[in-house]
Protein backbone atom coordinates (compact mmCIF):
# COMPACT_ATOMS: atom_id res chain seq x y z
CA UNK A 1 0.00 0.00 0.00
CA UNK A 2 1.34 3.25 -1.18
CA UNK A 3 0.16 6.70 -0.16
CA UNK A 4 1.02 9.81 -1.51
CA UNK A 5 0.17 12.97 0.73
CA UNK A 6 -0.02 16.59 -1.06
CA UNK A 7 1.42 19.13 1.36
CA UNK A 8 0.96 22.60 0.56
CA UNK A 9 3.63 25.42 1.91
CA UNK A 10 1.66 28.66 2.79
CA UNK A 11 2.89 31.65 3.66
CA UNK A 12 2.80 32.37 7.85
CA UNK A 13 0.14 35.16 8.73
CA UNK A 14 3.13 37.34 10.92
CA UNK A 15 3.62 40.96 11.52
CA UNK A 16 2.46 43.47 8.85
CA UNK A 17 1.57 41.90 6.08
CA UNK A 18 1.10 42.69 2.23
CA UNK A 19 -0.03 40.98 -1.13
CA UNK A 20 0.91 41.43 -4.43
CA UNK A 21 0.17 39.71 -8.08
CA UNK A 22 1.55 39.24 -11.09
CA UNK A 23 -1.57 37.67 -12.39
CA UNK A 24 -0.90 34.03 -11.59
CA UNK A 25 0.41 34.10 -8.04
CA UNK A 26 -0.01 36.13 -4.94
CA UNK A 27 2.84 36.87 -3.30
CA UNK A 28 3.47 37.65 0.12
CA UNK A 29 5.78 39.07 2.27
CA UNK A 30 6.48 36.74 4.76
CA UNK A 31 9.50 35.43 6.25
CA UNK A 32 8.36 31.74 6.37
CA UNK A 33 6.76 28.53 5.08
CA UNK A 34 4.12 26.66 6.94
CA UNK A 35 2.60 23.03 6.50
CA UNK A 36 -0.95 24.06 5.34
CA UNK A 37 -3.57 22.41 8.14
CA UNK A 38 -5.90 20.54 6.72
CA UNK A 39 -2.61 18.59 4.68
CA UNK A 40 -0.62 18.36 7.95
CA UNK A 41 -4.02 16.06 9.08
CA UNK A 42 -4.02 14.13 6.02
CA UNK A 43 0.18 13.79 6.24
CA UNK A 44 -0.53 12.63 9.86
CA UNK A 45 -3.54 10.09 8.96
CA UNK A 46 -1.59 8.51 6.68
CA UNK A 47 1.52 8.36 8.86
CA UNK A 48 -0.87 6.52 11.15
CA UNK A 49 -1.45 3.85 8.30
CA UNK A 50 1.97 3.30 7.82
CA UNK A 51 2.22 2.22 11.65
CA UNK A 52 -0.59 0.28 11.45
CA UNK A 53 -0.18 -1.68 8.02
CA UNK A 54 3.22 -0.53 6.71
CA UNK A 55 2.23 1.74 4.14
CA UNK A 56 4.16 3.36 2.53
CA UNK A 57 4.36 7.09 2.33
CA UNK A 58 5.24 9.71 0.08
CA UNK A 59 4.95 13.21 0.40
CA UNK A 60 4.73 15.76 -2.53
CA UNK A 61 5.07 19.20 -2.82
CA UNK A 62 5.40 21.95 -6.10
CA UNK A 63 6.87 25.10 -5.04
CA UNK A 64 10.17 27.09 -4.89
CA UNK A 65 13.09 26.03 -2.68
CA UNK A 66 11.76 27.41 0.02
CA UNK A 67 8.89 24.77 -0.12
CA UNK A 68 11.35 22.10 0.81
CA UNK A 69 11.14 22.86 4.57
CA UNK A 70 7.52 21.46 4.41
CA UNK A 71 9.32 17.70 2.90
CA UNK A 72 11.64 17.80 5.90
CA UNK A 73 8.97 18.33 8.17
CA UNK A 74 6.86 15.78 6.09
CA UNK A 75 9.94 13.43 6.67
CA UNK A 76 10.17 13.94 10.24
CA UNK A 77 6.88 12.74 11.02
CA UNK A 78 7.86 10.13 9.60
CA UNK A 79 7.16 10.18 5.62
CA UNK A 80 9.19 7.30 3.68
CA UNK A 81 10.16 9.78 0.40
CA UNK A 82 9.43 13.55 -0.48
CA UNK A 83 8.68 14.84 -3.91
CA UNK A 84 9.08 18.99 -4.58
CA UNK A 85 7.48 19.51 -8.35
CA UNK A 86 10.11 22.55 -9.07
CA UNK A 87 7.60 25.08 -10.55
CA UNK A 88 6.05 28.56 -9.32
CA UNK A 89 2.54 26.97 -10.92
CA UNK A 90 0.01 28.86 -8.74
CA UNK A 91 -3.55 28.30 -10.33
CA UNK A 92 -5.38 25.19 -9.19
CA UNK A 93 -5.78 23.49 -12.59
CA UNK A 94 -1.77 23.83 -13.26
CA UNK A 95 -1.15 22.39 -9.73
CA UNK A 96 -3.38 19.55 -10.08
CA UNK A 97 -2.17 18.99 -13.78
CA UNK A 98 1.50 18.41 -12.50
CA UNK A 99 0.52 16.84 -9.04
CA UNK A 100 -1.24 13.94 -10.89
CA UNK A 101 1.63 13.42 -13.10
CA UNK A 102 4.18 12.85 -10.04
CA UNK A 103 1.06 10.70 -8.23
CA UNK A 104 1.27 8.38 -11.52
CA UNK A 105 5.05 8.59 -11.70
CA UNK A 106 5.07 7.24 -8.28
CA UNK A 107 2.43 4.76 -8.34
CA UNK A 108 0.83 5.39 -5.00
CA UNK A 109 -2.60 3.79 -4.27
CA UNK A 110 -4.15 6.82 -2.36
CA UNK A 111 -3.48 10.31 -2.65
CA UNK A 112 -4.37 12.41 0.89
CA UNK A 113 -5.10 16.15 -0.02
CA UNK A 114 -6.18 18.61 2.82
CA UNK A 115 -9.59 19.97 1.97
CA UNK A 116 -8.61 23.44 1.80
CA UNK A 117 -5.12 25.58 1.24
CA UNK A 118 -4.82 28.71 4.12
CA UNK A 119 -4.12 30.74 0.57
CA UNK A 120 -5.75 29.83 -2.11
CA UNK A 121 -8.87 29.22 -0.54
CA UNK A 122 -10.50 26.98 -3.02
CA UNK A 123 -10.65 23.20 -2.51
CA UNK A 124 -10.21 22.17 -5.91
CA UNK A 125 -6.68 20.26 -6.57
CA UNK A 126 -8.09 17.44 -4.87
CA UNK A 127 -10.82 17.25 -7.30
CA UNK A 128 -8.97 17.89 -10.33
CA UNK A 129 -5.93 15.47 -9.24
CA UNK A 130 -8.77 12.51 -9.36
CA UNK A 131 -10.50 13.32 -12.69
CA UNK A 132 -6.62 14.21 -14.38
CA UNK A 133 -6.23 10.27 -13.14
CA UNK A 134 -9.98 8.90 -13.53
CA UNK A 135 -10.31 8.06 -10.00
CA UNK A 136 -13.09 8.47 -7.36
CA UNK A 137 -12.86 11.33 -5.32
CA UNK A 138 -14.62 11.87 -1.99
CA UNK A 139 -14.00 15.37 0.02
CA UNK A 140 -14.51 15.96 3.76
CA UNK A 141 -12.90 12.78 4.89
CA UNK A 142 -13.06 12.67 8.48
CA UNK A 143 -12.51 8.62 8.76
CA UNK A 144 -10.47 6.70 6.95
CA UNK A 145 -9.98 2.53 7.27
CA UNK A 146 -8.21 0.73 4.74
CA UNK A 147 -9.23 -2.65 4.02
CA UNK A 148 -5.83 -3.71 1.73
CA UNK A 149 -6.95 -6.92 0.93
CA UNK A 150 -10.18 -5.74 -0.59
CA UNK A 151 -8.54 -3.05 -2.09
CA UNK A 152 -11.10 -0.40 -0.82
CA UNK A 153 -10.94 2.35 2.14
CA UNK A 154 -14.34 2.94 3.92
CA UNK A 155 -14.64 6.55 4.59
CA UNK A 156 -16.85 8.76 6.75
CA UNK A 157 -17.35 12.58 5.48
CA UNK A 158 -18.91 15.11 6.23
CA UNK A 159 -22.01 16.44 4.28
CA UNK A 160 -22.74 19.58 6.35
CA UNK A 161 -24.68 20.72 8.78
CA UNK A 162 -23.92 17.77 10.60
CA UNK A 163 -24.46 15.48 7.94
CA UNK A 164 -22.33 12.13 7.80
CA UNK A 165 -21.97 9.83 4.95
CA UNK A 166 -20.06 6.48 4.70
CA UNK A 167 -18.50 4.97 2.01
CA UNK A 168 -17.20 2.39 0.44
CA UNK A 169 -14.48 3.48 -1.91
CA UNK A 170 -11.90 1.17 -4.06
CA UNK A 171 -8.31 1.94 -4.76
CA UNK A 172 -6.39 3.67 -6.46
CA UNK A 173 -8.49 6.63 -5.29
CA UNK A 174 -8.07 10.13 -4.31
CA UNK A 175 -9.53 11.62 -0.59
CA UNK A 176 -9.60 15.21 0.29
CA UNK A 177 -9.14 14.85 4.17
CA UNK A 178 -10.47 17.07 6.61
CA UNK A 179 -9.25 18.62 9.64
CA UNK A 180 -9.34 16.96 13.19
CA UNK A 181 -9.07 13.25 11.39
CA UNK A 182 -6.80 12.29 14.05
CA UNK A 183 -4.56 13.81 16.68
CA UNK A 184 -1.69 16.10 15.49
CA UNK A 185 2.03 14.65 16.16
CA UNK A 186 4.55 16.85 16.89
CA UNK A 187 8.61 16.17 15.40
CA UNK A 188 10.64 17.09 18.02
CA UNK A 189 13.57 19.80 16.57
CA UNK A 190 16.55 16.75 16.11
CA UNK A 191 14.22 14.81 14.51
CA UNK A 192 13.61 17.56 12.63
CA UNK A 193 17.37 18.25 12.15
CA UNK A 194 17.88 14.82 11.26
CA UNK A 195 15.56 14.57 8.52
CA UNK A 196 17.20 17.50 6.81
CA UNK A 197 19.71 14.89 5.93
CA UNK A 198 18.09 13.16 3.84
CA UNK A 199 17.67 13.08 0.09
CA UNK A 200 14.40 14.88 -1.70
CA UNK A 201 13.75 13.92 -5.18
CA UNK A 202 13.21 17.00 -7.05
CA UNK A 203 11.37 17.32 -10.40
CA UNK A 204 10.57 20.15 -12.78
CA UNK A 205 7.58 20.44 -14.77
CA UNK A 206 9.25 19.31 -18.18
CA UNK A 207 10.26 16.22 -16.56
CA UNK A 208 7.06 15.41 -15.83
CA UNK A 209 6.49 15.75 -19.49
CA UNK A 210 5.13 19.88 -19.35
CA UNK A 211 7.51 21.97 -20.93
CA UNK A 212 6.20 25.40 -19.77
CA UNK A 213 4.57 26.57 -23.56
CA UNK A 214 2.43 23.11 -22.71
CA UNK A 215 1.89 24.01 -19.23
CA UNK A 216 0.75 27.18 -20.05
CA UNK A 217 -2.36 25.93 -21.15
CA UNK A 218 -3.45 24.42 -18.31
CA UNK A 219 -3.86 27.69 -16.71
CA UNK A 220 -7.09 29.03 -17.27
CA UNK A 221 -7.36 32.32 -14.66
CA UNK A 222 -5.90 35.29 -14.19
CA UNK A 223 -5.85 37.52 -10.99
CA UNK A 224 -6.57 40.65 -12.50
CA UNK A 225 -6.03 42.70 -8.87
CA UNK A 226 -5.52 41.91 -5.13
CA UNK A 227 -7.43 43.99 -2.81
CA UNK A 228 -8.63 44.81 0.49
CA UNK A 229 -11.94 43.56 1.51
CA UNK A 230 -14.64 45.66 0.17
CA UNK A 231 -16.81 44.47 3.61
CA UNK A 232 -17.15 47.77 5.76
CA UNK A 233 -15.81 46.98 9.25
CA UNK A 234 -18.91 47.11 10.90
CA UNK A 235 -18.05 46.64 14.59
CA UNK A 236 -18.12 49.70 17.40
CA UNK A 237 -14.54 49.12 18.24
CA UNK A 238 -14.83 49.76 22.33
CA UNK A 239 -11.92 52.11 23.70
CA UNK A 240 -11.40 52.48 27.23
CA UNK A 241 -9.67 50.89 30.28
CA UNK A 242 -10.58 47.20 30.49
CA UNK A 243 -13.22 47.85 33.31
CA UNK A 244 -14.95 50.40 31.43
CA UNK A 245 -15.21 48.10 28.60
CA UNK A 246 -16.11 45.16 30.77
CA UNK A 247 -19.02 47.33 32.27
CA UNK A 248 -20.15 48.31 28.91
CA UNK A 249 -20.41 45.18 27.27
CA UNK A 250 -22.27 43.23 30.19
CA UNK A 251 -24.61 46.51 30.07
CA UNK A 252 -25.46 45.90 26.38
CA UNK A 253 -25.94 42.15 26.84
CA UNK A 254 -28.00 42.66 30.01
CA UNK A 255 -30.26 45.05 27.65
CA UNK A 256 -30.14 41.94 24.35
CA UNK A 257 -31.30 39.04 26.81
CA UNK B 1 -22.07 31.17 -28.74
CA UNK B 2 -24.23 29.84 -26.02
CA UNK B 3 -25.43 32.66 -23.55
CA UNK B 4 -27.10 30.07 -20.86
CA UNK B 5 -26.72 30.05 -17.58
CA UNK B 6 -26.90 26.01 -15.69
CA UNK B 7 -27.32 26.34 -12.13
CA UNK B 8 -27.02 23.06 -10.06
CA UNK B 9 -30.02 22.52 -7.62
CA UNK B 10 -28.31 21.21 -4.62
CA UNK B 11 -31.25 19.86 -2.26
CA UNK B 12 -30.95 16.99 -0.02
CA UNK B 13 -33.72 14.42 -0.92
CA UNK B 14 -36.76 16.86 0.50
CA UNK B 15 -35.91 20.36 -0.22
CA UNK B 16 -33.91 22.37 -1.92
CA UNK B 17 -30.50 24.04 -0.07
CA UNK B 18 -32.27 27.55 1.50
CA UNK B 19 -29.69 29.27 -0.80
CA UNK B 20 -31.08 28.62 -4.04
CA UNK B 21 -33.29 31.40 -4.67
CA UNK B 22 -29.70 33.78 -4.61
CA UNK B 23 -28.33 31.46 -6.86
CA UNK B 24 -30.82 31.92 -9.39
CA UNK B 25 -31.04 35.93 -8.65
CA UNK B 26 -27.64 35.72 -9.32
CA UNK B 27 -27.99 33.41 -12.00
CA UNK B 28 -30.61 35.31 -13.42
CA UNK B 29 -28.42 38.38 -13.36
CA UNK B 30 -25.64 36.78 -15.30
CA UNK B 31 -27.76 35.79 -18.25
CA UNK B 32 -28.81 38.48 -18.24
CA UNK B 33 -26.21 40.10 -19.31
CA UNK B 34 -25.10 37.74 -21.52
CA UNK B 35 -28.08 38.10 -23.16
CA UNK B 36 -29.23 34.52 -22.11
CA UNK B 37 -31.23 32.56 -19.76
CA UNK B 38 -31.15 30.32 -16.93
CA UNK B 39 -31.30 26.71 -16.63
CA UNK B 40 -32.01 25.08 -13.09
CA UNK B 41 -30.53 21.24 -13.20
CA UNK B 42 -31.96 18.64 -10.24
CA UNK B 43 -30.61 15.38 -10.33
CA UNK B 44 -31.99 12.67 -7.91
CA UNK B 45 -34.84 10.50 -7.27
CA UNK B 46 -37.07 14.08 -7.42
CA UNK B 47 -40.58 13.67 -6.16
CA UNK B 48 -43.84 15.58 -6.03
CA UNK B 49 -42.60 18.25 -3.34
CA UNK B 50 -39.13 18.89 -4.76
CA UNK B 51 -39.91 19.66 -8.19
CA UNK B 52 -43.09 21.73 -7.28
CA UNK B 53 -40.11 23.59 -5.02
CA UNK B 54 -37.96 23.87 -8.00
CA UNK B 55 -40.96 25.07 -10.25
CA UNK B 56 -41.41 28.28 -8.01
CA UNK B 57 -37.98 29.27 -9.09
CA UNK B 58 -37.37 32.14 -11.26
CA UNK B 59 -35.63 29.75 -14.02
CA UNK B 60 -36.77 29.75 -17.66
CA UNK B 61 -35.98 25.55 -17.79
CA UNK B 62 -35.85 22.88 -14.95
CA UNK B 63 -33.46 19.90 -16.25
CA UNK B 64 -34.41 16.99 -14.58
CA UNK B 65 -32.39 13.46 -14.38
CA UNK B 66 -34.45 11.55 -11.69
CA UNK B 67 -34.06 7.93 -10.93
CA UNK B 68 -34.55 5.50 -7.71
CA UNK B 69 -30.20 5.12 -7.98
CA UNK B 70 -29.78 8.88 -7.32
CA UNK B 71 -31.98 8.42 -3.99
CA UNK B 72 -28.49 9.30 -1.90
CA UNK B 73 -26.30 11.52 -3.19
CA UNK B 74 -22.91 9.51 -4.12
CA UNK B 75 -20.80 11.54 -6.79
CA UNK B 76 -20.03 9.03 -8.98
CA UNK B 77 -23.50 8.61 -10.18
CA UNK B 78 -24.36 12.48 -9.56
CA UNK B 79 -21.85 13.66 -11.65
CA UNK B 80 -23.11 11.54 -14.84
CA UNK B 81 -25.94 12.66 -14.44
CA UNK B 82 -25.08 16.10 -14.60
CA UNK B 83 -23.10 15.86 -17.22
CA UNK B 84 -26.13 14.73 -19.21
CA UNK B 85 -27.43 17.91 -18.72
CA UNK B 86 -24.41 19.69 -19.73
CA UNK B 87 -23.88 18.09 -23.16
CA UNK B 88 -27.09 18.83 -24.03
CA UNK B 89 -27.75 22.52 -22.93
CA UNK B 90 -23.84 23.45 -23.66
CA UNK B 91 -24.45 26.39 -21.02
CA UNK B 92 -21.50 29.35 -21.19
CA UNK B 93 -21.58 29.15 -17.60
CA UNK B 94 -22.20 26.41 -14.83
CA UNK B 95 -22.90 27.97 -11.32
CA UNK B 96 -23.24 25.97 -8.44
CA UNK B 97 -22.96 27.12 -4.51
CA UNK B 98 -19.76 26.22 -2.34
CA UNK B 99 -20.12 23.28 -0.83
CA UNK B 100 -19.48 19.86 -0.02
CA UNK B 101 -21.06 18.48 -3.48
CA UNK B 102 -19.73 21.29 -5.59
CA UNK B 103 -15.84 20.08 -4.04
CA UNK B 104 -16.96 16.78 -5.70
CA UNK B 105 -19.14 17.29 -8.91
CA UNK B 106 -17.85 21.05 -10.44
CA UNK B 107 -13.43 20.12 -10.21
CA UNK B 108 -14.81 16.90 -11.62
CA UNK B 109 -16.67 18.32 -14.63
CA UNK B 110 -14.61 21.01 -15.37
CA UNK B 111 -12.07 18.28 -15.86
CA UNK B 112 -13.81 16.63 -18.34
CA UNK B 113 -14.58 20.22 -20.31
CA UNK B 114 -11.17 20.80 -19.59
CA UNK B 115 -12.50 23.85 -18.72
CA UNK B 116 -11.87 26.88 -16.05
CA UNK B 117 -13.00 26.71 -12.95
CA UNK B 118 -13.21 29.28 -9.72
CA UNK B 119 -14.84 28.37 -6.41
CA UNK B 120 -15.55 30.04 -3.33
CA UNK B 121 -16.80 33.07 -5.06
CA UNK B 122 -18.37 36.14 -3.75
CA UNK B 123 -19.18 38.04 -7.03
CA UNK B 124 -19.52 37.00 -10.37
CA UNK B 125 -19.47 39.68 -12.67
CA UNK B 126 -20.15 39.93 -16.64
CA UNK B 127 -16.83 42.68 -18.29
CA UNK B 128 -17.48 42.78 -22.13
CA UNK B 129 -19.02 39.27 -22.39
CA UNK B 130 -15.79 38.16 -20.22
CA UNK B 131 -16.69 36.43 -17.45
CA UNK B 132 -14.46 38.21 -13.63
CA UNK B 133 -15.04 36.86 -10.04
CA UNK B 134 -14.12 38.03 -6.61
CA UNK B 135 -13.00 35.54 -4.16
CA UNK B 136 -11.37 35.53 -0.79
CA UNK B 137 -7.57 34.67 -0.59
CA UNK B 138 -5.40 34.15 2.22
CA UNK B 139 -7.58 33.33 5.10
CA UNK B 140 -10.05 35.83 3.85
CA UNK B 141 -7.34 38.50 4.47
CA UNK B 142 -7.31 40.08 0.98
CA UNK B 143 -9.41 39.62 -2.58
CA UNK B 144 -8.89 38.92 -5.71
CA UNK B 145 -10.49 39.78 -9.21
CA UNK B 146 -9.92 37.12 -11.24
CA UNK B 147 -10.86 36.73 -15.04
CA UNK B 148 -11.72 33.27 -16.57
CA UNK B 149 -9.20 32.75 -19.53
CA UNK B 150 -9.88 30.33 -22.34
CA UNK B 151 -13.12 28.53 -24.12
CA UNK B 152 -16.36 28.31 -22.25
CA UNK B 153 -17.91 26.64 -20.13
CA UNK B 154 -17.14 28.49 -16.92
CA UNK B 155 -17.54 26.81 -13.44
CA UNK B 156 -17.90 29.11 -10.45
CA UNK B 157 -18.79 28.26 -7.31
CA UNK B 158 -20.20 30.85 -5.05
CA UNK B 159 -19.87 31.26 -1.50
CA UNK B 160 -23.00 30.94 0.54
CA UNK B 161 -23.77 34.43 2.00
CA UNK B 162 -22.49 36.01 -1.10
CA UNK B 163 -24.30 39.09 -1.09
CA UNK B 164 -27.26 38.41 -3.15
CA UNK B 165 -30.68 38.80 -3.65
CA UNK B 166 -33.64 36.21 -3.13
CA UNK B 167 -35.36 35.69 -6.57
CA UNK B 168 -37.98 37.18 -7.11
CA UNK B 169 -41.41 35.59 -7.48
CA UNK B 170 -41.10 34.02 -11.15
CA UNK B 171 -44.65 34.98 -13.49
CA UNK B 172 -44.05 32.24 -15.82
CA UNK B 173 -43.51 28.45 -14.43
CA UNK B 174 -40.20 27.34 -16.38
CA UNK B 175 -40.12 24.57 -18.80
CA UNK B 176 -40.05 20.84 -17.49
CA UNK B 177 -37.11 18.86 -19.40
CA UNK B 178 -36.69 15.17 -18.26
CA UNK B 179 -33.45 13.38 -19.32
CA UNK B 180 -33.18 9.64 -18.58
CA UNK B 181 -30.14 8.93 -16.49
CA UNK B 182 -27.59 6.43 -17.80
CA UNK B 183 -25.65 4.77 -14.80
CA UNK B 184 -21.16 4.59 -15.70
CA UNK B 185 -20.91 1.26 -16.61
CA UNK B 186 -17.83 0.92 -13.31
CA UNK B 187 -19.08 1.65 -10.04
CA UNK B 188 -16.41 2.54 -7.83
CA UNK B 189 -18.08 4.20 -4.86
CA UNK B 190 -20.98 2.75 -2.70
CA UNK B 191 -22.84 4.59 -0.07
CA UNK B 192 -23.10 3.08 2.96
CA UNK B 193 -25.89 5.61 4.27
CA UNK B 194 -26.34 9.36 5.55
CA UNK B 195 -26.78 10.14 9.28
CA UNK B 196 -27.00 12.78 11.86
CA UNK B 197 -24.41 13.34 14.18
CA UNK B 198 -25.46 12.07 17.45
CA UNK B 199 -25.34 14.81 20.28
CA UNK B 200 -26.04 15.11 23.68
CA UNK B 201 -26.82 18.42 23.71
CA UNK B 202 -28.32 21.28 21.38
CA UNK B 203 -26.41 24.07 21.53
CA UNK B 204 -28.81 26.13 18.55
CA UNK B 205 -31.57 26.48 21.64
CA UNK B 206 -28.78 28.79 23.91
CA UNK B 207 -29.86 32.22 24.01
CA UNK B 208 -26.49 33.61 24.98
CA UNK B 209 -23.71 32.25 23.98
CA UNK B 210 -19.35 32.58 24.57
CA UNK B 211 -18.02 30.66 21.33
CA UNK B 212 -14.31 30.37 22.05
CA UNK B 213 -12.14 29.89 19.59
CA UNK B 214 -7.71 28.80 18.84
CA UNK B 215 -6.93 32.62 20.21
CA UNK B 216 -7.20 31.02 23.64
CA UNK B 217 -4.20 29.45 22.90
CA UNK B 218 -3.99 26.29 25.64
CA UNK B 219 -6.32 23.89 26.51
CA UNK B 220 -6.18 24.97 30.41
CA UNK B 221 -7.36 28.52 29.28
CA UNK B 222 -10.62 27.08 28.52
CA UNK B 223 -11.30 27.53 32.33
CA UNK B 224 -11.12 31.32 31.98
CA UNK B 225 -13.97 30.91 29.27
CA UNK B 226 -16.07 28.57 31.32
CA UNK B 227 -15.70 30.80 33.68
CA UNK B 228 -16.89 33.93 31.84
CA UNK B 229 -19.91 31.85 30.70
CA UNK B 230 -20.49 30.20 33.78
CA UNK B 231 -21.42 33.94 35.28
CA UNK B 232 -23.44 35.06 32.59
CA UNK B 233 -25.40 32.10 32.03
CA UNK B 234 -24.52 31.49 28.90
CA UNK B 235 -23.76 27.90 27.09
CA UNK B 236 -19.82 27.66 25.54
CA UNK B 237 -19.39 26.55 22.41
CA UNK B 238 -16.15 26.75 19.25
CA UNK B 239 -15.04 27.21 16.48
CA UNK B 240 -13.95 23.81 14.40
CA UNK B 241 -10.04 23.96 15.45
CA UNK B 242 -10.90 23.91 19.04
CA UNK B 243 -13.41 20.64 18.64
CA UNK B 244 -10.35 19.14 15.94
CA UNK B 245 -8.01 19.51 19.09
CA UNK B 246 -10.62 17.60 21.42
CA UNK B 247 -10.58 20.49 23.74
CA UNK B 248 -14.72 20.29 23.42
CA UNK B 249 -16.66 18.23 21.86
CA UNK B 250 -17.58 18.73 18.37
CA UNK B 251 -21.36 18.91 18.94
CA UNK B 252 -20.06 22.63 20.39
CA UNK B 253 -18.97 23.68 17.02
CA UNK B 254 -20.33 26.56 15.29
CA UNK B 255 -20.46 26.86 11.39
CA UNK B 256 -20.94 24.62 8.51
CA UNK B 257 -20.10 21.78 9.50
CA UNK B 258 -21.04 22.22 12.93
CA UNK B 259 -24.77 23.83 14.16
CA UNK B 260 -26.22 27.31 12.88
CA UNK B 261 -26.90 29.15 16.02
CA UNK B 262 -28.88 32.38 16.42
CA UNK B 263 -29.16 33.53 19.91
CA UNK B 264 -29.93 36.59 21.21
CA UNK B 265 -25.75 36.99 22.39
CA UNK B 266 -22.76 35.76 20.60
CA UNK B 267 -19.65 36.32 21.99
CA UNK B 268 -17.23 35.07 19.91
CA UNK B 269 -13.78 35.26 21.64
CA UNK B 270 -10.37 34.27 20.14
CA UNK B 271 -12.26 33.62 16.42
CA UNK B 272 -10.99 35.28 13.61
CA UNK B 273 -14.31 34.78 11.39
CA UNK B 274 -13.66 32.81 8.35
CA UNK B 275 -17.11 32.58 6.73
CA UNK B 276 -17.30 28.50 7.32
CA UNK B 277 -17.71 29.94 10.88
CA UNK B 278 -19.28 33.19 9.93
CA UNK B 279 -21.95 31.12 7.99
CA UNK B 280 -23.27 29.70 11.61
CA UNK B 281 -23.90 32.37 13.60
CA UNK B 282 -23.92 35.48 11.51
CA UNK B 283 -27.73 36.18 12.59
CA UNK B 284 -27.36 36.14 16.27
CA UNK B 285 -29.14 39.36 17.23
CA UNK B 286 -25.98 40.68 19.61
CA UNK B 287 -22.38 40.09 18.76
CA UNK B 288 -19.55 41.19 20.34
CA UNK B 289 -16.04 39.77 18.98
CA UNK B 290 -12.92 39.96 21.40
CA UNK B 291 -9.37 39.33 19.43
CA UNK B 292 -5.73 40.72 19.56
CA UNK B 293 -5.74 41.32 15.96
CA UNK B 294 -7.74 44.62 15.11
CA UNK B 295 -8.05 43.05 11.64
CA UNK B 296 -9.43 39.84 12.58
CA UNK B 297 -12.49 39.46 9.87
CA UNK B 298 -14.99 38.81 13.08
CA UNK B 299 -14.96 42.57 13.10
CA UNK B 300 -16.92 42.75 10.16
CA UNK B 301 -19.56 40.73 11.50
CA UNK B 302 -20.02 41.66 15.12
CA UNK B 303 -21.86 44.87 16.66
CA UNK B 304 -19.27 45.53 19.25
CA UNK B 305 -15.24 44.60 18.97
CA UNK B 306 -12.38 44.68 21.93
CA UNK B 307 -9.18 44.60 20.99
CA UNK B 308 -7.77 42.46 23.81
CA UNK B 309 -5.70 39.25 24.36
CA UNK B 310 -8.50 36.85 26.05
CA UNK B 311 -6.57 35.54 28.74
CA UNK B 312 -5.77 39.21 30.21
CA UNK B 313 -9.29 40.68 29.61
CA UNK B 314 -11.66 37.96 30.18
CA UNK B 315 -11.20 37.49 33.57
CA UNK B 316 -11.90 41.05 33.79
CA UNK B 317 -15.72 40.57 32.52
CA UNK B 318 -16.18 37.75 34.19
CA UNK B 319 -15.59 40.15 37.41
CA UNK B 320 -18.27 42.42 35.58
CA UNK B 321 -20.62 40.08 34.59
CA UNK B 322 -20.14 38.58 38.30
CA UNK B 323 -21.15 41.93 39.65
CA UNK B 324 -24.20 42.80 37.74
CA UNK B 325 -27.61 41.72 37.74
CA UNK B 326 -28.23 38.78 35.49
CA UNK B 327 -31.65 38.21 34.90
CA UNK B 328 -31.24 35.60 32.60
CA UNK B 329 -28.71 34.17 34.59
CA UNK B 330 -28.94 30.33 36.03
CA UNK B 331 -31.66 28.93 33.10
CA UNK B 332 -29.38 27.62 30.72
CA UNK B 333 -26.49 25.42 30.66
CA UNK B 334 -23.28 26.48 32.04
CA UNK B 335 -20.42 24.19 31.46
CA UNK B 336 -18.66 22.87 28.74
C1 LIG C 1 -15.03 22.45 4.50
C2 LIG C 1 -14.71 23.26 5.72
C3 LIG C 1 -15.60 23.31 6.76
C4 LIG C 1 -15.33 24.08 7.89
N1 LIG C 1 -16.28 24.15 8.88
C5 LIG C 1 -16.06 24.96 9.94
C6 LIG C 1 -17.06 25.11 10.97
O1 LIG C 1 -18.14 24.51 10.94
N2 LIG C 1 -16.78 25.94 12.00
C7 LIG C 1 -15.61 26.64 12.12
O2 LIG C 1 -15.43 27.38 13.09
N3 LIG C 1 -14.67 26.51 11.17
C8 LIG C 1 -14.85 25.68 10.09
N4 LIG C 1 -13.87 25.54 9.15
C9 LIG C 1 -12.55 26.14 9.41
C10 LIG C 1 -12.46 27.60 9.11
O3 LIG C 1 -12.08 27.75 7.77
C11 LIG C 1 -11.40 28.28 10.00
O4 LIG C 1 -10.17 27.62 9.84
C12 LIG C 1 -11.76 28.26 11.49
O5 LIG C 1 -13.05 28.77 11.68
C13 LIG C 1 -10.76 29.09 12.26
O6 LIG C 1 -10.99 28.95 13.62
P1 LIG C 1 -10.50 30.04 14.66
O7 LIG C 1 -11.08 31.35 14.32
O8 LIG C 1 -10.75 29.53 16.02
O9 LIG C 1 -8.90 30.00 14.47
P2 LIG C 1 -7.93 31.00 13.73
O10 LIG C 1 -8.38 31.29 12.37
O11 LIG C 1 -6.59 30.46 13.95
O12 LIG C 1 -8.10 32.36 14.54
C14 LIG C 1 -7.66 32.59 15.84
C15 LIG C 1 -7.95 34.03 16.18
O13 LIG C 1 -7.58 34.28 17.52
C16 LIG C 1 -6.93 35.53 17.61
N5 LIG C 1 -6.04 35.47 18.77
C17 LIG C 1 -4.84 34.85 18.88
N6 LIG C 1 -4.35 35.00 20.11
C18 LIG C 1 -5.25 35.72 20.81
C19 LIG C 1 -5.29 36.18 22.15
N7 LIG C 1 -4.33 35.93 23.02
N8 LIG C 1 -6.37 36.91 22.53
C20 LIG C 1 -7.37 37.19 21.66
N9 LIG C 1 -7.38 36.75 20.39
C21 LIG C 1 -6.34 36.01 19.97
C22 LIG C 1 -6.22 35.69 16.30
O14 LIG C 1 -6.01 37.05 16.03
C23 LIG C 1 -7.18 35.03 15.32
O15 LIG C 1 -8.08 35.97 14.78
C24 LIG C 1 -14.11 24.79 8.00
C25 LIG C 1 -13.21 24.72 6.96
C26 LIG C 1 -13.49 23.98 5.82
C27 LIG C 1 -12.49 23.96 4.71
Amino acid sequence: MHLAVCCKGIPEEAGNFSFSTDGNHLSFDTASVILNESDEYALDEAIRWKKRIGAKVTALTLGGLESQEILYLALAKGADEALRIDSSAGSPWEVATLLGKAVERKEADLVLVGVQSADHMASLVGGLVAESLRRPFIFAVTSIEIIADRGTVIVQRELGEGRLQRLEVQLPSVLAVQTGICPLTYAPPARRLRARQKALEVLDPEQLGFPAEILGRYRKERIEEIMAPMVPQSAAMLQGSPQEVAAFIVERIREAS
Amino acid sequence: MSSKVLLYLEHDGRKLQGEMTRLVSKGNEVAEALGGFTIGALVGDIGEELLAEARRLKCKEIAIVSDPSLREYQPELFRPALESILDEASPHLVLFRHSYVSAELAPALAYRCKAPIVSNCLEVEVKDSRIEVIRPYLRELCWGRVSLQGEPPYFITLQRFAAHKDAAANDEPPRVKEFRFRPPSKVRIRSEGITRRAESEDISKAEKIVAVGRGIGERTNLKIVEEFAEALGATVACSRPIADLGWLPVERQVGISGKTVCPKVYIACGISGESQHVAGMKDSSLIIAINSDPRARIFRVAHYGVVADLVSFLPVLTAAARRAPQPGKGTESKKG
